[in-house]
């Protein structure tokens, strides 16, 4: 297992050193140092800073992804299970449509957090009713996601083009380039993201063996279920309002590392996941912008292409 | 555009209109104008700014722009209406014009803003076009437009 890790930190070094490279434009190395040059200005003001960008939100995403699966004891959860990026992007795209706000400016994102936390308080209180089981919490998740996605698809179809045009890359992931300063933000996101989560481990391993056992334990089931539904919304919502919806991350490779690297503890799945799901979205992302230049595919196509295949291979060799 | 011209003359005799109205000639003075004098400049057309969505060879708004002598810096690989580009592939140009189809107000200053983020030292005249009135000429793909001409085997 230990040739394993040091393999992952080893492809993880060599994505860190290829993605900067990746890009529609070829730079010449040796103008790297000069600030006037167009090399220097794409390297250090638009590579870098994405790549910050795109090792913390591919990690939240492996990491709330992992996070779900043990929290609803459900393999199949991602982090869009429980349709909060439906609502932020609702939330978005109503504020382009009836406030004259676009996609991507403060005013649509609060909307966009605002609705996700509408979703949220919706389903605490499911969760606290009598028939809030973790299964049917997914349930009543997945069919929120279907009717809010069909509210987003009558919006955007009743709307003309200007409108589409816009919104039409939360769909399908796009990845904005930020500066530095949203950059250490999204860093920032994703530690505190992995501090909190990978303290709720324990609590998490417990509660995979059921609430009864839960209980037992010393682990309230329902109050730390809806702390940390409140929580990972909160986290998801933001990922969406800046990045929208980038499918396979957060399915993907928790369900890799734990076939993979075999980890003892949710700790241990939760610092790999973070760590792989880094490493994915940033090459994902290098490959998106490098295909065929200077087009630039949205990235939730590239993690979905690539995620597809791998998370096929898992489940052949799983059998 | 001549073929244009043609198809607007050959509509304006179906609707029966004896006299060319003022837009009509106004148009055609200053194709004639161009003729003599044609632009002379590299520009980039932006028909979405975020994520930069640039108007193709296939479109009329760009057809337009090189029939008049400009030199787009679109992709000359890449044969369709609108291609969504990388930013730092716009850095890398030096564009002489930079034209975009606005929606509002707002979008033309974040237009304007742009402009100076992505060429910082030298910075082109950026033009933002108003969408609403221009929307069906920007839009048109070019090969629609050669279909109504009158020497077009598929005319009407």
């Amino acid at each position: 297992m230990n040739r394993q890790r040091i393999l992952l930190g080893f492809a993880c070094l060599v994505v860190l050193g290829i993605v900067p490279g990746l890009g529609a434009e070829k730079l010449v190395f040796s103008e790297l140092w000069d600030p006037s040059t167009v090399s220097a200005r794409i390297f250090w003001d638009l590579r870098l800073p994405r790549l910050v960008l795109t090792l913390s939100l591919g990690g939240i995403l492996a990491l709330v992804g992992g996070t779900y699966q043990s929290l609803f004891r459900n393999p199949l959860c991602e982090p869009y299970v429980l349709g909060i990026s439906s609502a932020v992007l609702l939330g978005v795209i109503s504020s382009e449509l009836f406030l004259q706000h676009p996609a991507g400016t403060p005013v649509s994102i609060s909307m966009g957090m605002l609705a996700a936390l509408g979703l949220v308080a919706v389903l605490i209180v499911f969760s606290a009713s009598p028939l809030g089981s973790p299964e049917r919490v997914v349930l009543f998740g997945m069919s929120a996601n279907f009717v809010l996605s069909s509210l987003l698809f009558l919006a955007l179809s009743m709307q003309s083009q200007n409108v589409g045009g816009g919104t039409l890359k939360w769909f399908f992931g796009f990845l904005p380039w930020p500066s530095w300063q949203e950059g250490l933000w999204a860093v920032g996101g994703g530690l505190v993201t992995l501090v909190i989560l990978g303290s709720a481990s324990q609590a998490l391993e417990v509660l995979r063996l059921g609430d009864a056992v839960a209980r037992t334990l010393g682990v309230a089931p329902v109050a730390t279920r809806n702390l940390l539904l409140v929580f990972t919304s909160l986290v998801m919502a933001g990922v969406v309002a800046f990045s929208g919806t980038i499918g396979f991350v957060g399915l993907v490779i928790p369900q890799v590392c734990r076939f993979l690297f075999r980890p003892n503890s949710m700790k241990e799945l939760m610092l790999l996941s973070f760590v792989m799901g880094a490493a994915f979205l940033s090459l994902a992302d290098g490959l998106s912008r490098a295909l065929v230049p200077p087009y630039e595919f949205p990235v939730g196509v590239l993690t979905t292409l690539l995620g597809g295949p791998l998370f096929l291979w898992v489940l052949w060799k799983k059998k | 555009m001549n073929e244009l011209f043609e198809a607007a003359q050959y509509f304006m005799r179906l609707a029966d209109h004896r006299q060319p109205s003022p837009l009509f000639e106004k148009a055609q003075r200053v194709w004639m104008q161009a003729q003599k004098e044609p632009l002379n400049f590299k520009y980039l057309a932006l028909a979405w700014m975020d994520p930069p969505i640039l108007f193709g060879r296939e479109t009329f708004f760009v057809s337009l722009l090189n029939s008049l002598g400009a030199k787009g810096l679109f992709p000359l690989q890449w044969s369709t209406e609108f291609l969504k580009v990388s930013e730092e592939w716009l850095i890398a140009q030096t564009p002489e014009r930079v034209i975009f189809l606005s929606h509002n107000d707002q979008s033309t200053q974040r237009f304007k803003q742009k402009c100076r983020q992505w060429w910082p030292k030298n910075t082109p005249p950026c033009q933002a076009v108003p969408a609403d009135h221009f929307a069906r000429a920007s839009f048109t793909p070019v090969l629609n437009l050669q279909e109504l001409s009158p020497n077009s085997e598929s005319k009407p």
